[in-house]
């Protein structure tokens, strides 16, 4: 096993990342995607007007409430479309008899479909901030440039899951079932992890992810405004049920009153942005480790 | 190493567990020649060819191309060798010439150099009429096809080539060997190793033979010294019917004759490997006027291989 680099190992690290784009573009997981990305898109944009709203006097917070809320889960989903068949299709598909047994180096190989997977994913999402960009001029006549920074944590996210990724399809053998378990890991199993464990969980891959939305004040002062006109609500209700004589209904208002005070109903928390250089750093990590992984056992998979 | 043998292999060694697939085998294939890689399944060939690509490594031992040994510094080793590993599948996306461009820009040429040798290799690998049309589409007959040619860009001096017609319907089968036995004769500097199961094929394109067993050499000499079974040569004459004794005992008797049996239905005649004794024994036998149709080469091959395969047991 060799790792010294050579002026060569970069041309064809380029020309592996061109071929993979290639293969991409003209492969059906990348229109899927796409078109995955413009039916989210059409719907978030068409429904207001369907249920009798529309987007006129909405402020930049609402619009971005709507458009980024769940752009973390449809990256996921993308990379487990894209970057969980990246290694496995070579041995699969059986083409690493052909690309393997060239004068090229498994890095470079692995360093063009890392490069291709990110760059195809993020124009995937490009696309979607565009349009969203569209809108926000559209309709409230500008866009804060923390939607830039929104986005540049997007491909951050898109990095750290698509290593995740790079695991998977580095350990098995079969595409489709390292998409399955792709989305298992991503969707399911490290938020479970997350929501499992005590404390501050700045450290994980899905919360570090929520910074491509909480890095938006717009959209966490919405988000917040929203919340709090809802505890305010909530608070009323139960000041007025603890006037109630009846011992049934204090009995529900106490434990309402517990609800609200410990945030117990989970998605009703106030948020507050992040750290961002920290939450940067922390997807960094888990893609650069994650790739360490996939590589060492891409480097040494023998056919 | 020595420029003489532009394969050589060191005591070579792949470990599956307690399996040994390739048992500390030392090979050497001449320069300029088409070696025939024989043995039975399991009996080690694709590991070690696959060992030469790089597509696993070894537990020990070397594996040299060209003077470099590939399980060092794979890059360098296979900078001039072309491969066809069994039937490899390519990125059904890509057409014949996006393929030998991809090919041909990982091992460095030039455009000019990838565009003018596209063109020559479709042509001899009879694909220019499909060079534009998407491989996910081609038959495996053409994608073999497609495969001998990307393994020609470069014109590289050493070609490994793992059972390429396995898989392959009988002109699927021709059109490759064609493709193999033009390359001999346009080539001037060209090593190719190759393994096989069809023993035909091997006899029809190589002129040597290696044949292993259970990870180790069991031969590695001339094909023309292994047909002639060292300095003999076997003859079946066929008959309409049951051959005679008589007759069986008249070929028998003809001075040159080593020996003549009856193998069957036929008489099989062991005599030395001239082709004045074969010309001979034609004129001999069509004049015996025995009912005998039909006089040819026996196919000593197959016999041999098995024999060997036997004894190595």
């Amino acid at each position: 096993m060799s790792f010294y680099i050579e002026a060569s190992d970069f041309k064809q690290v380029y020309v592996v990342t061109k071929n993979e784009i290639i293969k991409s573009v003209r492969g059906k997981k990348f229109i899927v995607s796409l078109a995955v990305i413009l039916l989210i898109f059409m719907l978030i944009t068409v429904l207001p007007y369907a249920t009798g709203g529309g987007w006129s006097g909405k402020t930049s917070g609402d619009m971005l409430s709507s458009y980024l809320s769940n752009i973390s889960m449809v990256s996921l989903l993308i990379v487990a479309l894209l970057s969980s068949v990246a290694l496995v299709s070579e041995f699969e598909e059986r083409t690493a008899l052909i690309l393997f047994t060239r004068p090229i180096k498994r890095t470079s190989i692995f360093l063009g479909k890392i490069i291709s997977c990110v760059l195809i994913e993020g124009f995937i999402l490009a696309v979607y901030y565009i349009l969203t960009t569209v809108m926000l001029v559209a309709f409230t006549g500008g866009v804060s440039v923390e939607l830039l920074t929104s986005f540049g944590f997007c491909i951050l996210y898109l990095f750290a899951a698509s290593g995740i990724a790079f695991v998977i399809s580095a350990f098995i053998k079969k595409g489709s079932v390292g998409t399955i378990i792709t989305l298992l890991v991503l969707i399911m199993v490290i938020p479970i992890v997350t929501q499992m464990m005590s404390g501050d969980t700045w450290f994980m891959l899905n919360t570090a992810g929520n910074t491509i939305i909480t890095c938006v004040p717009d959209y966490v002062n919405s988000y917040n405004k929203e919340i709090l006109t809802w505890m305010s609500s909530m608070q009323s209700a139960i000041d007025y049920l603890l006037t109630s004589a009846d011992p049934k209904i204090l009995d529900v208002a106490k434990f309402m009153q517990r609800m609200v005070d410990t945030q117990m109903f989970g998605f009703m928390k106030i948020i507050e942005i992040p750290n961002l250089a920290r939450e940067a750093g922390v997807l960094i990590l888990w893609g650069v480790a994650a790739y360490f992984v996939a590589w060492i056992k891409f480097i040494r998979k023998e056919f | 190493m020595s420029s003489e043998y532009p394969i050589e292999i060191v005591n070579l060694r792949k470990e599956y567990g307690s399996f040994v697939a390739v048992n500390d085998l030392n090979l050497k294939i001449k320069k300029n020649s088409f070696t025939g890689l024989l043995g039975p399944n399991g009996a080690g060939k694709s590991t070690t060819l696959k060992i030469l690509t790089h597509l696993i490594t070894a537990t020990s031992g070397e594996a040299f191309l060209d003077g470099i040994d590939v399980t060092k510094d794979p890059k360098a080793a296979l900078t001039n060798v072309g491969t066809v590993i069994e039937t490899p599948e390519f990125y059904s996306y890509l057409t014949p010439r996006e393929t030998m461009r991809y090919v041909g820009e990982i091992i460095g040429m030039s455009k000019e150099s990838i565009r003018s040798e596209t063109e020559e290799i479709l042509e001899k690998v009879k694909m220019v009429e499909w060079g534009d049309k998407r491989l996910g589409t081609f038959s495996k007959g053409m994608r073999q096809r497609i495969a001998l040619g990307q393994a020609l860009m470069k014109e590289p001096n050493i070609i490994i080539l793992d059972e390429p017609t396995s898989g392959l319907d009988p002109r699927g089968m021709v059109e490759i060997r064609e493709v193999l036995k033009n390359l001999r004769t346009d080539s001037n500097d060209l090593t190719i190793v190759m393994s096989s199961h069809v023993l035909t094929e091997v006899q029809d394109l190589c002129d040597r033979i290696a044949m292993i067993n259970h990870g180790t050499l069991l031969m590695d000499d001339d094909i023309s010294a292994f047909l002639t079974s060292h300095g003999t040569r076997s003859i079946i004459a066929k008959t309409a019917g049951v051959p005679a004794p008589e007759l069986i005992q008249r070929i028998g008797n003809i001075d040159y004759v080593i020996s003549a049996d009856r193998l069957g239905n036929d008489i099989q005649v062991v005599i030395s490997d001239s082709k004045e004794d074969r010309q001979r024994l034609f004129h001999d036998i069509s004049g015996m006027n025995a009912g005998v149709y039909s006089i040819a080469d026996s196919d000593i091959l197959e016999t041999t291989y098995l024999d060997m395969i036997k004894e190595s047991r």
